[in-house]
Formats: structure tokens, sequence, C-alpha cells
């Protein structure tokens, strides 16, 4: 079935926003719907069975549930339930989350790659015997991690059914995949989840970009702010403009390269040519996060036509 | 600009707003209801539409229905 082209909706937007959205999605040919996680929105799990009610086709799931935040039986029960709501449509991802917001939480993000792989080998052990959840007939849930550094990457391999890949630099995402396929079989599923912003005006779009790029950016890991060029002080002072929620000054330090390395932004055809070369390269699916651009349905559109095209090209190969 | 292309116009900037919070969640539905019957370029769902509009981003709304581009 690959490749699949799946977009994610955030539920910093109300649960009504994304049931259209959701509608709009399918409604565009997209072929599955991730929800992102994070505690201080709104439940993904809650929107997506708004969304389960209001879509058809399209695979469904969460992306990334958090084993700190949430006990992993918790989330095996939840995704049985939720597919009930959408049979045969469900996926569920677990990922060790964003530590600053761990750390608001008064949660510490103690051995991250540890605690996601016992939570998706219990996951996975709830879904799959008899006598577990056999209340539901959910034996179908593929259970991904979301991932960016290596140990969690290699640790996926053996456990998960697959990874959400979290980079939008086209280096980073090709030398992942090189280090996936060297350790899975073809059965493992890639998932390439770039956080993107399109728009004609490719200005309009970079400044869309800005405050996804600068948290993701806040959260990067040392040894990769140090691989760009970052200095430890610059992050410094973009986690306080964030937390100030200052965004003049945050556009004022945000003019330089690095933009670049956390979101793909810019005019439609800049997005085709990296989706393809992903598809080609031997990616099983492109998720499109983040703001996806100004104008949501000019967004969506766009992004529908480059699938489309993307999907007749590798179909010839 | 007829009903449809002020509808498809609204809903563009309903969509698209970082603002939706201002939105009552009662309204939200009724609009989001209007969209999966088809009706959203109906006279009263359109009016539903803009009055939502109005709420998150009113300066694009006002454009929207003196018929500019935003």
């Amino acid at each position: 079935m690959r490749p699949l082209f799946s977009i994610e909706l955030v539920p910093k937007d109300p649960i009504w926003k994304l049931a259209i959205a959701s509608k709009m999605v399918e409604k565009a040919g997209f072929d599955g719907i991730w929800v992102s996680e994070h505690f201080f929105n709104r439940s993904s799990l809650v929107s997506l069975s708004a969304i389960a009610l209001h879509t058809k086709k399209v695979v469904i799931g969460p992306a990334v549930l958090n084993p700190y935040t949430m006990p992993p039986l918790l989330i095996a029960q939840a995704a049985a339930s939720l597919w009930e709501l959408a049979p045969h449509r469900v996926r569920v991802a677990v990922g060790a989350g964003d530590e600053m917001a761990l750390r608001r939480l008064g949660i510490e993000r103690v051995r991250p790659v540890e605690t996601v792989m016992r939570a998706v080998a219990e996951i996975k052990h709830a879904l799959s015997t008899k006598g577990v959840l056999n209340t539901y007939r959910a034996d179908d849930i593929k259970v991904l991690v979301g991932a960016q550094g290596p140990r969690m990457l290699d640790a996926s391999t053996s456990v998960a059914d697959g990874v959400l890949v979290n980079w939008s630099d086209r280096e980073m995402l090709e030398k992942t995949l090189i280090r996936l396929k060297s350790r899975t079989t073809e059965k493992f599923w890639k998932a390439a989840y770039l956080i993107i912003s399109v728009h004609e005006d490719a200005a309009k779009a970079r400044k869309t970009a800005v405050p996804f790029a600068a948290y993701l950016m806040a959260g990067a890991s040392p040894e990769y702010l140090s691989k760009i060029g970052l200095e430890e002080d610059f992050r410094r002072r973009v986690v306080e403009i964030l937390d100030k929620g200052d965004w003049e000054s945050l556009y004022r330090v945000s003019d330089g390269e690095w933009v670049d390395r956390f979101c793909v932004w810019g005019k439609p055809a800049k997005l085709e040519e990296l989706v393809e070369a992903l598809v080609e390269k031997g990616y099983d699916e492109v998720v499109f996060a983040g703001p996806l651009g100004p104008r949501f349905l000019y967004a969506l559109k766009e992004i529908s036509l480059i699938c489309r095209r993307v999907k007749k090209v590798v179909g010839k190969v | 600009m007829g009903r449809v292309g002020r509808a498809e116009a609204l809903l563009e900037v309903l969509m698209s707003s970082v603002n939706l919070n201002d939105v009552p969640v009662e309204l939200g539905w009724t609009v989001a209801k209007a969209y999966f019957e088809g009706s959203l370029s109906t006279r009263k769902a359109l009016r539903l539409l803009a009055r939502a509009c109005r709420l998150c981003e009113p300066e694009k709304t006002a454009r929207v229905l003196r018929g500019e581009r935003v």
C-alpha cells in the first residue's frame, strides 16, 4: 500500500474544527490522519473519537502518546476502544515526548529509550494476547515509535511495527533511512514526519513556519544544534522569547538558515521535489505536519496535488 | 461573489484562523454540521459562518464580505 500520504492535525484547535478538517483531508484523497498529542492541548484521543465518526476511509491515530503521562495499558485500551469507532483504521504512535513540557508538569524524562520500548511491548502484548483486551477485536492495530535519535531508532526496529521519523532536515531524513534499511526488513514501516508550510508567497510561508521551527529548535539535541552551527546561548535566548510569547522578537532572531532545518517552507514545488525524493528512496509514508501553511484550504489542495503527482511518478517506476 | 464563493472564502478564513478559541463551541459545531450536510452556502448557514468568522478574524471577514481577496 506504499506510499501513504497523511496529514497531522493539531488539537490546539477546537474539536469541531478538527472534525471539519478531517472530512476535508479525506475528501482531498489523503490516506491517513495523525493527531498530535501535547498535554497542554486538547486530548488527541478524544479528538480522534470525533474524527473517527466523521471519516470513513482514512487511517487514524495519535502521534505520539507519551508513556510518562499515560500508562501503556491505558493507551492499549484507548486504542482498542477507538478501533470500535473506526474498525481496521487505527494506528498508535508512542514517543518520549517533549522534555521541556514534561518538566513543566514536574515529570523527569528518565531513560526515555527504555521507557518507550517497554511501553510499546506492553501495548502490543495487551492488544494481541487473548484474555487481556479481547472484549474488542482490535488485533490489527500497528504500534509505531516517534523517533529522532539513533538509540531510539535502533531500539524501535526490534520492538515496534515502524517509526515516525521526526526530521524535516533532508540530510537527516536520508541518513536515518539508510540506518533503518540496514537494520530492518521491508515490513518495518518508515514514515517521514515533515513540518511544512506552503504558500504561493514564500515569505508568508516562512513567517508561518518560524514559531514551529523555534519550538523544535528549542527541544533539539545539543549534538544536532552544534552540527548546524547554533550556539547554546542562542537556544536559551529563543526559549526565553517563546516563554514570553514575544513573536516580534522571535521574527527578529529568525532570519538565519536554521529555520530551514526544522521546517520545509516555501512554494509547493519545493515540497514536491522533497516528497518525490523521499518516496523514491524508500519511505513508506510521508506525514505533512505543523502549520501546513498560512491558508489551510490552499495548503491542503496543493499538498494533495503533490501527492497525486508523486503517486503517479512512483507508480511508473 | 455568489453565495458559494463567499462560503468558500469564509471557510478559508475560519479554517486558517489561530483564534478559534474565540468562537463559542456551540456555534463551531453548528457550522461543522452545516459543512457535513453540504449546506454552508444556504442563507442561514452563511450567516452563522460569517458570525463565527467575525469573532475570530474580524478584519479578514469584513474584507471577504466586501468581495475583496484575503
